[in-house]
């Protein structure tokens, strides 16, 4: 591996949760939700996420498939408004830009990640051309065609770049990419990992 | 000795995909009103596993590679020659690893090393949710 350059994050499981937990969490507000439920709800995530969806159309689906009694106006209204930064993401994005490129993969739709954005405050950190909308690049799947697309948007190189994902399968396929990557577990272990790498300014904990 | 029981819904990809189920697993813990005891952690399929190892992405991919040359996927399993499916790799790697693990409790809390976290590991190319079964015993 050579400099790190750039850093990618995934937005959702990331710097905020996924769009499924959220959901879940506004449709079902009891604390099990069967199997069935969250698969179903797992692939809405996916087809939103790649634009084979709209926003409005996942909204009537998972209140479909949730028995929910809630509007999808209701829905698409309430979900960017639920979502807090994961917490101390904020500080560590704005550590992270003091020695490279901080570049977003958003699997949430322009119209609610810019809602996110405003109510997080991360707007003054993350700009549109460091921004890359998954619903928007026109990919089959999230992997491995995402890195190719990834790499050509923010202009670096396997080499230089470090993938930050919650999906082991995604960090999985960049390494074998020859992309660095860690699997997002909390801002603590992420906080660790790239102190290892000397991407931070502040000193290593013990 | 009280016994405690919860099941775990995951919704995993497929293939050989990690889930850190750690804190789930803390969550169920201290839920049980158990203070010290055991955590029995147990993976009730059989094209997948639980294992304690540190959750960082380049031992995920060496733990996928080497149990592609143990176990490759394109290899000829006898198993798909019964017709029903052809996840042959899936079984045998699972029959390789744990489909439990056992932590110890002290004061309502996992007694895990420092770098020790509870992975689920689906390996199947075609069952997204997977459940795990969360069992503490003590007092």
């Amino acid at each position: 591996m050579g400099q790190i350059t750039h850093v990618a994050f995934m937005v959702g499981g990331v710097l905020v949760p996924r769009m499924m937990d959220v959901t879940l969490e506004l449709l079902h507000s009891s604390s099990e939700v069967d199997r069935h439920t969250k698969f179903d709800i797992h692939f809405l995530e996916r087809d939103l996420s790649l634009g084979r969806i709209t926003p409005e159309e996942y909204c009537r689906q998972a209140i479909k498939c949730t028995d929910s009694t809630d509007e999808p106006s209701y829905m698409m209204h309430a979900i960017p408004e639920q979502i807090r930064l994961v917490p101390g993401m904020k500080a560590l994005v704005d550590e992270l830009a003091e020695k490279c490129m901080t570049c977003l993969v958003s699997d949430y739709p322009r119209l609610w990640l810019k809602r996110i954005w405003e109510n997080t405050g991360l707007s003054s950190l993350l700009t549109d051309d460091r921004t890359l909308i998954l619903a928007e690049a026109n990919i089959p799947d999230t992997y491995p065609e995402l890195f190719q697309i990834v790499m050509h948007t923010f202009e670096t190189r396997p080499g230089s770049a470090l993938w930050i994902d919650y999906s082991s399968p995604r960090t999985s396929w960049a390494i074998r990419q020859g992309i660095d990557a860690i699997v997002f577990v909390d801002e603590g272990r992420l906080r660790r990992e790239l102190e290892m790498r000397t991407l931070l300014t502040t000193a290593i904990r013990s | 000795m009280t016994i405690f029981t919860k099941s775990l819904t995951l919704v995993l990809e497929g293939n050989f995909c990690v889930a850190n189920i750690t804190e789930q697993v803390r969550s169920v813990v201290q839920g049980s009103g158990i203070q010290a005891g055991i955590a029995l952690v147990f993976y009730p399929h059989t094209t997948g596993a639980v294992t304690l190892v540190e959750h960082e992405a380049g031992i995920i991919v060496d733990l996928e590679d080497v149990l592609e040359k143990v176990a490759p996927t394109g290899h000829d399993y006898k198993h798909h020659m019964r017709g029903y499916d052809t996840n042959g790799a899936a079984h045998v790697r699972t029959a390789l690893l744990t489909t439990s693990v056992t932590v110890p409790i002290i004061d309502s809390d996992l007694l895990l090393g420092t770098y020790q976290e509870i992975l689920a590991i689906n390996m199947d190319p075609d069952a997204p949710t997977r459940t795990v079964v969360v069992q503490v015993m003590g007092e």
